[in-house]
């Protein structure tokens, strides 16, 4: 970042504060804008490594997502509303806390973008983008071609998508299970007087507490493992029926699929191993005939001395000696 | 909302400095120079393929002459500049500081042209390759051997192979028993589809491992991390502490294939250390076979590889002279914690010394 764009930090920071304070005189000022401060990591991203990036980001986004719960908290404790009980409160936080944690979740696993209708649908009622998914080009581009093996492909695809979409669902529903068991925990902990936290950030660590807590009674239930394992499966699944079907127009093209690569690593890796296990075996070899060399020196030496020996008798007549 | 001590002049003063040391943060990450690791001196003595074998010399030798040589075989998992995060956490300056001469695997970053690499070419390849290079390098006939995590259980194998090669073994938090009830990962491990995982580039990809690890405290680190991570970007130098941990973090070859097929294969899925019937290539491991000294180490909150999978290597080995040691903390606590650079070090040159 250049000094123009720390100073723009600068002021965003003063910006932001005098909104804050305008929020507890009664007279809101607006509010500033958090973009900035996005911008100032996408500047800085220039300068780091991809990961280091992406931390920064992650960073500013949680800070962005806490500080603007923390507003709603601070509205909410100006004029408090009688009607609003602790577990609506509570919920109101989970929700907060969970979309910040969902985003990046499914970010990971690249799931397609223009995926079928009803994992759209449902991507939308988790409150999630299907924007940010990558592209699966093969939906579109073969839906006209009545190609035998397109429609085979279409069908798997299908079939993958299909099995992802429940996959997920099942996977959603247990999340949610979780979520409603970290809030029961969380409203248990507030509703005691002395367990009050002072500060969003006590708020904040006690909620990732009671999350952590019902998420490891949830890993080790065999529920939890088969559904991971099954949302994990589906998802590599549609990745391995988008690569097929780049084989397919690879080999259509004239160039070299991964499968064919694949066997001739195969055959590369086989190779290698005969070449090492002939060189072993000469290693081998050679110690042993080096080992019967100086078996074999050591005998014709003893030989030798013997033979001196014999020679240098003085008993023996000289022919006889030799 | 929720039931709160705090005021909202309180809550506001807390926004502010929240804001505040984001700011900061971001002006001290402007500022700072590359993230370095592993600034141990050493050279390189052997490679092969993608595997480097790395020599750190003793710093401090003794009146009874130069020690043994320690050769530390890493996992495949994640790399192992662990071992070398920085000056003042490194196990191998700690050990070169106790007059230990150390010798360290750094087996690469596989890609797809090594996805049949098994754990023959590992173990009865690479590490009797590293072995000869290492022994012929210090002039020895044999060595000590100190396996971390998964290069703890090759180097049971190892030794076990070649006992006539390992006048010592360590092993640090090494799994041995894969079905305790504790070992989430490897309950996780067992209903992943393998060969799907591994039909990308026929490697496990990195990325999958580290997301893995991230699941088992999702919450933890990722939404609290990151939201106190302008903590740990007050100055340079707290930020180029957590940015060379979170480097590491993220630093994740992708697993060759075979090898991680087989691997998951005969340990998370078979158990053999437990159940018996292991082979590595043509070769039958029996761990009896090895009975020389034997220390095993393994961190009492270690969340990965638990106590009780390590502790089950007590009732399989053939060591005459086996001996536990439960440290505190984590998986990677145990050797990169600040009390950890003198605790873990002290041990190994303590038990080495008497062995000797």
């Amino acid at each position: 970042m250049d000094s123009n764009q720390l100073e723009q930090l600068q002021q965003w920071l003063e910006s932001q504060k005098a909104h804050w304070q305008s929020l507890l005189t009664g007279h809101e000022s607006m509010a500033a804008d958090w973009q900035t401060v996005l911008d100032s990591c996408r500047n800085l991203a220039q300068q780091q490594t991809g990961d280091q990036a992406e931390l920064t980001e992650s960073m500013a986004q949680q800070i962005k997502g806490f500080s603007q719960y923390g507003e709603q908290l601070l509205k909410s404790l100006q004029n408090p509303d009688p009607a609003f009980d602790l577990e609506q409160a509570v919920d109101a936080l989970s929700k907060h806390l969970h979309q910040q944690a969902n985003e990046p979740f499914f970010r990971h696993w690249q799931l397609p973008e223009a995926m079928q209708r009803p994992l759209q649908q449902l991507l939308q009622q988790m409150g999630l983008s299907p924007s940010d998914f990558s592209s699966f080009p093969f939906l579109h581009q073969s839906a006209d071609n009545n190609q035998r093996q397109h429609r085979q492909k279409l069908l798997d695809a299908s079939e993958a998508l299909t099995e992802l979409t429940q996959a997920m669902q099942h996977y959603s529903r247990l999340q949610q299970q979780i979520n409603q068991q970290t809030k029961q925990q969380l409203v248990a902990i507030l509703a005691d007087p002395s367990n009050q936290p002072e500060t969003l950030v006590e708020l904040h660590a006690l909620w990732i507490d009671c999350y952590e807590k019902s998420y490891q009674q949830q890993l080790s239930s065999d529920e939890y493992q088969q559904v991971y394992g099954r949302f994990c499966n589906a998802t590599l699944n549609v990745q391995q029926q988008l690569r097929q079907y780049w084989q397919q127009e690879q080999r259509a093209l004239g160039l070299v699929p991964y499968d064919d690569y694949d066997k001739l690593l195969k055959s590369h890796h086989q190779l290698r191993k005969q070449h090492t296990q002939s060189q072993r075996t000469i290693k081998q070899l050679q110690q042993t005939a080096d080992q019967q060399r100086q078996a074999s020196e050591q005998q014709l030496q003893a030989l030798e001395q013997r033979l001196q020996q014999l020679e240098s008798r003085p008993d023996l007549p000289a022919d006889q000696a030799r | 909302m929720p039931s709160m001590g705090t005021s909202p002049t309180r809550l506001v003063q807390e926004l502010s400095d929240l804001s505040s040391e984001l700011v900061d943060g971001l002006k001290t990450l402007n500022n700072l120079p590359a993230v370095e690791v592993g600034q141990t001196p050493h050279q390189c003595i052997y490679r092969e393929d993608k595997l480097r074998l790395n020599y750190y010399p003793a710093k401090n030798i003794d009146s009874g002459g130069q020690k043994a040589p320690l050769l530390i075989v890493y996992a495949l998992i994640n790399r192992p500049y662990i071992l070398d995060l920085q000056p003042d956490r490194s196990l191998i300056d700690a050990l070169n500081q106790r007059g230990i001469p150390v010798y360290l695997i750094d087996w690469g970053y596989p890609d797809v042209a090594d996805c049949y690499l098994d754990l023959d070419d590992y173990i009865n390849g690479y590490i009797e390759n590293c072995v000869d290079a290492t022994c012929s390098h210090s002039n020895r006939d044999s060595l000590n051997l100190l396996g971390v995590c998964q290069g703890g259980a090759f180097s049971l194998c190892y030794s076990a192979l070649r006992p006539e090669r390992v006048s010592n073994l360590i092993t640090l938090v090494t799994p041995v028993d894969f079905h305790t009830p504790d070992n989430l990962l490897s309950h996780l491990s067992r209903k992943i589809d393998v060969e799907l995982a591994l039909a990308g580039n026929g490697n496990l990809p990195g990325d999958i491992l580290v997301q893995a690890f991230n699941s088992l405290m999702p919450m933890r680190l990722g939404l609290q991390k990151q939201l106190q991570m302008p903590q740990h970007l007050k100055s340079p130098e707290q930020a180029l502490n957590f940015l060379r941990m979170e480097k590491w973090i993220n630093d994740s070859p992708d697993l060759a294939g075979e090898a991680c097929r087989e691997f998951i294969d005969k340990f998370y899925h078979a158990n053999r250390f437990i159940n018996g019937g292991l082979e590595i290539g043509e070769h039958s491991i029996d761990l009896t076979r090895f009975t020389a000294p034997l220390l095993n180490i393994f961190a009492a909150r270690d969340h990965l590889v638990p106590p009780a999978a390590s502790k089950g290597l007590a009732g399989l080995t053939g060591s005459g002279d086996y001996t536990e040691q439960e440290l505190a903390g984590g998986h990677i606590g145990v050797f990169v914690g600040r009390h950890a650079q003198q605790q873990l070090p002290d041990l190994i040159r303590d038990w080495l010394d008497t062995r000797s």
